[in-house]
C-alpha cells in the first residue's frame, strides 16, 4: 500500500448493505418448503384467469396509484442506475411513514412494522397488476427494464436505448404510463396520504379494471370475473367465495371457469387434510413428538369434508365424467402442471368424487401422497425425509380450502366501492 | 474533529485494501447476534478479491456492490476458517429462528470468552491481515467502540492502517496474546497457535496514526491482574464520553482546573448525582431521531444515528491533548474487572483540545457542522433512583452457568442422523427457585424444565440430521416472573467429516432455492433478482406457469453470447447439487443440457480457429 491513510469518525451503519444482507440470509434460509403437494401451478393459473393482476400479497387498492405515482416522481429526479433504487425506496418508506399516521392499526399498510427495513417493496407487489390492468401500458415490462429506461447513464446523461425492442414506448418517445392516471396529491408520498380513494381516482381503477380480460385462451375477447365483479363493487361484500356471488349475465366462459374453480378447490381440500394428518403421524411415529391435537381435528375436518362431498356427488360426478376438459381448461389457461403432478391430481380426485369416506386409511393414497411430495420437493419432502419433517414447526399448513385470492380481490372491490361514492 | 458527517461503515473497515484480499481476521465483541455474524463474510462477498475493487461498472465507475446469495455463500465458506470471532460467553443472544443451516457454516468462528475476573468480556477491536498474490501483507487494527450488532448508534471507530515507516505500537498484540492463553477448549489448537503468532507479529508492525495525532499504547484491562487506570491525576481541560456511569469512576476520573465535561446519555445522569461535579451534555435531540428524516438516504451523511454509544476520554494540559478511546465505559466495572480496550493517541493540535471540540459555531457560521452541534447542554430535572432490575438476579445466574463450559458429543447413528449429548463440563449450582430450560438452538423450545443429573451435571440427550446438528445450546432460566436466555457455544466432539460442504449442498437441494439462485448467477442486474423476480420464483415452482415467466432460457442464452464463464459457473453448481445426490428437475435437466451441449461446441469451434 502506498499511502496507509488511518481514520478516526463516526461509526455508520449501512442500511443498504444491511438490507442486502438480510436479504441474501432469507434466500439461504432452510425455510418450509412451500405447496407441497404441486398444485399451486393449476390454482395460480385459475387465479390469474379469473381475476388477472391481482395477488395474494396486495392489501389495498390505492396502491395501483402509488406505485406509478413514485415511479414517475423518481423518473422526473432522472436517476442514474444506482441512485434510482435508493430513491425509489426513499419515496416508498417515506409512504409507509404518511400511511402509518393515517391508517388505524395499520391495516392494509405495506411495510408497517418492518418501516425502513421492508423487504418486499409495493413497487414489485403491485407491478405485474399495473401492466394487467394498463395502469402501465407497456405491461411486460420488468421494474429493472423500466429503471433502464428512465436513468441516465453517466455524468453525460446519455440514455439507453432499446433499438431491437422496436415498440415507441420502449424507446422512450411514448408515455410508460396511462395518460389518464390521476394525479397524485399534494405533497405525496409526505403529507396526509390516505388509503381511499377519491372518486374520480375510483372511476379510473373501475375503469382499468373493467378493462381485464379473462385469462383463457380461445374463449374470445371476454370480460374477467374481476371486470365483472368491478361493475357491482358492492355486491361481492357478503360472498364467501368467488362462486357464490350470485352475479348476473356472467359470460359462458367464466362460467365455466368458475365451476372448474370450485370444484377442484372442494375436491383438493381432503388432499390438504389429509396431508397434516400424514404430518402429523409421522412425526409422532419418527420423532416421538406429540400430536394428537393436530391429528385428531385432521380426522375429524376429513370426515367433515367426505360428508360434504357425498352430499354433492351428484354435480361432482358430472363435472368429473370428463377429466380432459377440467385439463384443457386449465391449459388454456396457461397452468402447466408436470405430468406426474396432473396423474396423481386426476387419481386424487376420481378417488375423491367416488370414494371420499375412506382415502384416510387407504394406503395407496397416502402412499401416493407422500410420493407426490417425494418427487417434487426431494430432499425437503417433509413425509419422506427426516431432516425436513425434523425442521416442520409443528403448525398446520395448507389447512383451508383454496379461494383464488378471493379475500385479497373482495378487499379491493371493497375500496373501489368505498371510492365509487367518497370524496371528490 | 469528529464532526457529525464524518463517517465509515463496518463493512468498509472490514474491506481489504485494493488488490489485497483477507487473509486472517480476528474479532471481539461483547454481546454477538449470529444473524449480524454474518455481516462479516459479507464484506468479503461484495468484494471478493482485491481485483474487483478498482473495477468500474457501467453505472459509472462505482464498485459492484451486490451481494448474491451465492456470493454470500462462497464467502462464508472462503471466510470461515480466517475468522475469529470472540466473545463474552453469557451473550451470545439465542438465533430468532430455528433451522438457520447457515449458523453451522459460521459456528467454528465462534469462540466464547469468560473474563478471567468475573466481570464482562468487553473489547470491540479488530485485529486484520490482508496478503496480495505476490505475498506481500499489510495489517488494519479496528477500535471501536460498538459491539458486533446493526445498531444505528453514535459509536466511534478508529481505523489504524499497516506503515512500514510507522514505529510499532505498544500493547498492540496484548489482547490477542492474553486471548490465546485464557480462552477455552471451543478455541482449537491451530486457531490458537495462529492467534499466538498474530499476536506476537502485531507487537512488531508499525501503524500510521488518525492525521495530527501520535498513537501512545494499546492498552488492555482485565486479563492479566495489571494496572487498569490509564489516566493521570489532573489535567488543565477534561471530556469524557461515555453513556454508562458509575459514581466511583467518575469521581476517580482527572481533576480538571478549568473545565470537566461529560457526555452522557439523559437516563445516566438522572440516577447518577456524581455527575453533577460535570459540566453535562447529552446528545441534540434532532440527532436521536428514532426516523431518518425525509429524503434522508440510508448513505446520506447527514441521516440521524440513534442513541449515543461512544466512549472517549480527552484530557488537555498545556494545550497538549491525551485522547482514550474503546471499549470502556466511565463505570466501575469497566477498570474493576471487565476486559476491556482502550487506545491512547496523543495530540498537540489545537482542533484536538477539548476547547476546540466544545467551541460552538458562530452566529451566520454555515460551514460544516462540528462535534458541538451533536450535544446539548443537561441541566438536573430530577434525580431518578438508580433502578436495581429484578433480572439481576436471573442475569447472574446466566453469567455463571455461561461461564461452566458445555460440550456437544456427536455419534453417528445412522447415514443422516446423529446422536447429540450436550453436558456441562461442571455441575450446575442453580438457585431453588429458578427453572432452567435448555434445547439445541436449531430446535424449540420444551415446555418442561430440563431436569439435572444427581451430581448436579446437566445433560441433555438429543438426535439430529446434519442440518440441525448444532454446537450452540440455548439456555434458558425463568423465575419470579421473568426470564432471560443466551445461546452456549459448545465444544464440539465428533462433529461429521466434510460438514461445511455437506452443509452447501444441502442447502441447494431444494430445486425453488435452485431456480433462485441460478437467476442470481446469471443476473447482471441486482434489482432484476432482489425485487420483482424473487417474487415471481418465490411464488412459482418448476414446473408452473411461472417457469416460463422467468427468463432462465434468456439469460443463458445471453450468457452464452456475452458471457460463457457465467455457464461454467452455472456447470460447476449443478454438478455439485447433482453429487449431493440431488436429482435436477426434469425441465431444468433438459434445459441446461442444450443450452451446455452449444456452450462447448462454441468453446471447441473457438479452439479450432
Amino acid at each position: 500500500m502506498n499511502h496507509p491513510v488511518s481514520t478516526f469518525s463516526w461509526l455508520d451503519t449501512d442500511d443498504q448493505q444491511t438490507r442486502r444482507v438480510r436479504d441474501a440470509i432469507r434466500m439461504l434460509d432452510d425455510r418450509e418448503a412451500l405447496d407441497p403437494l404441486g398444485f399451486g401451478v393449476v390454482r395460480d393459473a385459475l387465479a390469474e384467469a379469473l381475476f388477472p393482476g391481482t395477488s395474494t400479497i396486495q392489501t389495498r387498492l390505492r396502491y395501483f396509484l402509488f406505485v406509478p405515482w413514485i415511479c414517475q416522481a423518481v423518473a422526473d429526479r432522472h436517476p442514474n442506475r444506482d441512485s434510482f433504487d435508493r430513491q425509489l425506496r426513499q419515496r416508498e418508506v417515506r409512504l409507509i411513514e404518511s400511511l402509518r399516521v393515517t391508517t388505524e392499526y395499520g391495516e392494509g399498510v405495506i411495510g408497517y412494522r418492518a418501516r425502513r427495513r421492508i423487504s418486499r417493496l409495493p413497487t414489485s407487489i403491485y407491478w405485474h397488476g399495473l401492466g394487467v390492468w394498463g395502469v402501465r401500458r407497456a405491461a411486460d415490462l420488468s421494474l429493472s427494464r423500466y429503471r433502464d429506461l428512465v436513468s441516465v447513464y453517466g455524468p453525460g446523461g446519455g440514455r439507453v436505448r432499446w433499438e431491437d425492442d422496436g415498440g415507441g414506448v420502449l424507446d422512450g418517445s411514448g408515455p410508460v404510463w396511462d395518460p389518464d392516471l390521476p394525479r397524485p396529491p399534494a405533497g405525496f408520498p409526505a403529507g396526509e396520504v390516505t388509503l381511499d380513494l377519491t372518486a374520480p381516482e375510483a372511476l379510473y381503477l373501475q375503469e382499468r379494471m373493467r378493462s381485464t380480460r379473462l385469462g383463457v385462451v380461445g374463449a374470445g375477447d371476454v370480460h374477467s370475473l374481476l371486470a365483472l365483479l368491478a361493475g357491482e363493487p358492492a355486491a361481492t361484500e357478503t360472498a364467501e367465495e368467488p362462486w357464490s356471488v350470485g352475479h348476473s349475465g356472467v359470460p359462458q366462459p367464466v362460467e365455466d371457469l368458475l365451476v372448474h374453480a370450485r370444484w377442484f378447490s372442494e375436491t383438493i381440500h381432503g388432499a390438504q387434510l389429509l396431508y397434516n394428518l400424514l404430518l402429523a403421524e409421522a412425526a409422532r411415529q419418527r420423532l416421538d413428538r406429540d400430536t394428537s391435537d393436530l391429528a385428531d381435528r385432521a380426522r375429524q375436518q376429513i370426515a367433515d369434508w367426505s360428508k360434504r362431498m357425498a352430499k354433492a356427488r351428484e354435480e361432482l360426478t358430472r363435472w368429473w365424467s370428463r377429466p380432459e376438459q377440467f385439463w384443457a381448461a386449465v391449459h388454456d389457461a396457461g397452468g402447466r402442471p408436470r405430468w406426474a403432478t396432473r396423474q396423481f391430481l386426476t387419481r386424487w380426485i376420481s378417488h375423491a368424487v367416488d370414494r371420499p369416506h375412506d382415502v384416510v386409511d387407504d394406503e395407496q393414497v397416502r402412499a401416493a401422497l407422500a410420493g407426490q411430495e417425494q418427487g417434487l420437493k426431494g430432499a425437503y419432502a417433509r413425509l419422506t425425509s427426516l431432516a425436513a419433517l425434523t425442521s416442520w414447526n409443528g403448525q398446520e399448513l395448507m389447512w383451508w380450502p383454496q379461494r383464488y385470492r378471493w379475500r385479497t380481490v373482495r378487499t379491493l372491490l371493497a375500496d373501489l366501492a368505498a371510492g365509487l361514492t367518497g370524496r371528490e | 474533529m469528529l464532526a457529525p458527517d464524518d463517517r465509515s461503515t463496518l463493512v468498509d473497515c472490514l474491506r481489504p485494501p485494493p488488490r489485497f484480499a483477507l487473509d486472517l481476521a480476528v474479532g471481539t465483541t461483547y454481546t454477538l447476534n449470529l444473524t449480524t455474524l454474518l455481516v462479516v463474510p459479507t464484506a468479503y462477498a461484495l468484494f471478493p478479491t482485491g481485483d474487483l475493487t478498482g473495477e468500474e461498472t457501467e453505472s459509472g465507475g462505482e464498485p459492484d456492490t451486490r451481494l448474491t446469495p451465492v456470493g454470500l455463500l462462497d464467502a462464508l465458506r472462503r471466510v470461515s476458517g480466517r475468522l475469529t470471532i470472540f466473545c463474552d460467553a453469557a451473550q451470545i443472544a439465542p438465533p430468532v429462528r430455528t433451522r438457520r443451516v447457515l449458523l453451522g457454516l459460521v459456528e467454528d468462528s465462534v469462540v466464547p470468552v469468560v473474563a478471567p475476573h468475573g466481570g464482562a468480556f468487553h473489547p470491540k477491536l479488530w485485529a486484520l491481515r490482508f496478503r496480495d498474490q505476490a505475498g506481500e501483507v499489510t495489517y488494519r487494527l479496528l477500535i471501536g467502540t460498538r459491539n458486533l450488532t446493526f445498531d444505528g448508534s453514535w459509536d466511534t471507530m478508529v481505523m489504524l492502517e499497516s506503515d512500514p515507516h510507522a514505529t510499532p505500537v505498544a500493547g498492540a498484540g496484548d489482547l490477542l496474546l492474553g486471548l490465546s492463553r485464557t480462552a477455552g477448549p471451543v478455541l482449537t489448537p491451530k486457531r490458537r497457535q495462529v492467534l499466538q503468532q498474530f499476536a506476537a507479529e502485531l507487537g512488531g508492525v508499525g501503524f500510521a496514526a488518525p492525521a495530527g495525532f501520535e498513537l501512545a499504547r494499546l492498552h488492555t484491562f482485565g486479563i492479566d491482574a495489571q494496572q487498569s487506570w490509564p489516566f493521570p491525576k489532573r489535567c488543565d481541560r477534561l471530556l469524557v464520553v461515555s453513556p454508562f456511569l458509575s459514581p466511583g469512576a467518575l469521581k476517580r476520573l482527572p481533576a480538571a482546573s478549568q473545565r470537566r465535561v461529560l457526555v452522557s446519555r439523559r437516563e445516566a445522569l438522572d440516577c447518577t448525582p456524581a455527575a453533577d461535579g460535570f459540566e453535562c451534555y447529552e446528545l441534540a435531540p434532532d440527532l436521536v431521531a428514532e426516523q431518518p428524516a425525509e429524503e434522508a438516504s440510508a448513505t446520506d451523511p447527514t441521516r440521524a444515528l440513534v442513541g449515543l454509544h461512544a466512549k472517549l476520554y480527552v484530557a488537555e494540559t498545556g494545550g497538549k491533548t491525551r485522547w482514550w478511546t474503546g471499549s470502556a465505559n466511565a463505570t466501575d466495572a469497566a477498570y474493576g474487572h471487565n476486559v476491556e480496550t482502550l487506545l491512547e493517541l496523543r495530540s498537540s493540535q489545537a482542533p484536538h483540545t477539548v476547547t476546540e471540540l466544545l467551541r460552538e459555531r458562530q452566529n451566520g457560521d454555515d460551514s460544516s457542522k462540528t462535534f458541538r452541534d451533536l450535544l446539548r447542554q443537561w441541566s438536573r430535572v430530577t434525580t431518578e433512583p438508580a433502578h436495581a432490575s429484578v433480572d439481576d438476579l436471573l442475569d447472574d445466574v446466566r453469567r455463571q452457568i455461561a461461564a461452566i463450559g458445555f460440550t456437544a458429543t456427536v455419534t453417528a447413528l445412522d447415514a443422516d442422523r446423529y446422536r447429540v449429548a450436550y453436558t456441562s463440563d461442571r455441575p450446575v449450582d442453580l438457585p431453588p427457585d429458578v427453572e432452567l430450560r435448555c434445547w439445541p438452538a436449531t430446535g424449540t423450545r420444551p415446555d418442561e424444565p430440563t431436569a439435572l443429573g444427581a451430581d448436579a451435571t446437566l445433560r441433555l440427550d438429543t438426535t439430529a440430521v446434519l442440518s440441525t446438528l448444532t454446537a450452540f445450546l440455548v439456555v434458558e432460566l425463568s423465575g419470579g416472573g421473568t426470564r432471560t436466555a443466551c445461546a452456549v457455544r459448545c465444544q464440539l466432539v465428533g462433529a461429521p467429516e466434510h460438514r461445511q460442504q455437506r452443509l452447501i449442498a444441502y442447502l441447494l437441494a431444494d430445486p425453488d432455492r435452485l431456480l433462485r439462485y441460478l437467476l442470481a448467477l446469471l443476473s447482471d442486474d441486482r434489482a432484476l433478482l432482489s425485487e420483482q423476480e424473487a417474487f415471481t420464483a418465490d411464488a412459482a415452482t418448476w414446473h408452473s406457469s411461472g417457469m416460463e415467466r422467468l427468463p432462465l432460457l434468456e439469460r443463458m442464452v445471453k450468457a452464452l453470447v456475452q458471457e460463457p464463464a457465467k455457464l461454467a459457473e452455472v456447470s460447476e453448481l449443478l454438478t455439485t447439487v447433482q453429487q449431493g445426490g440431488v436429482g435436477l428437475p426434469v425441465e431444468l435437466a433438459e434445459l441446461w443440457q442444450s443450452v451446455w451441449q452449444v456452450a462447448r461446441q462454441r468453446t471447441r469451434s473457438t479452439d479450432a480457429r
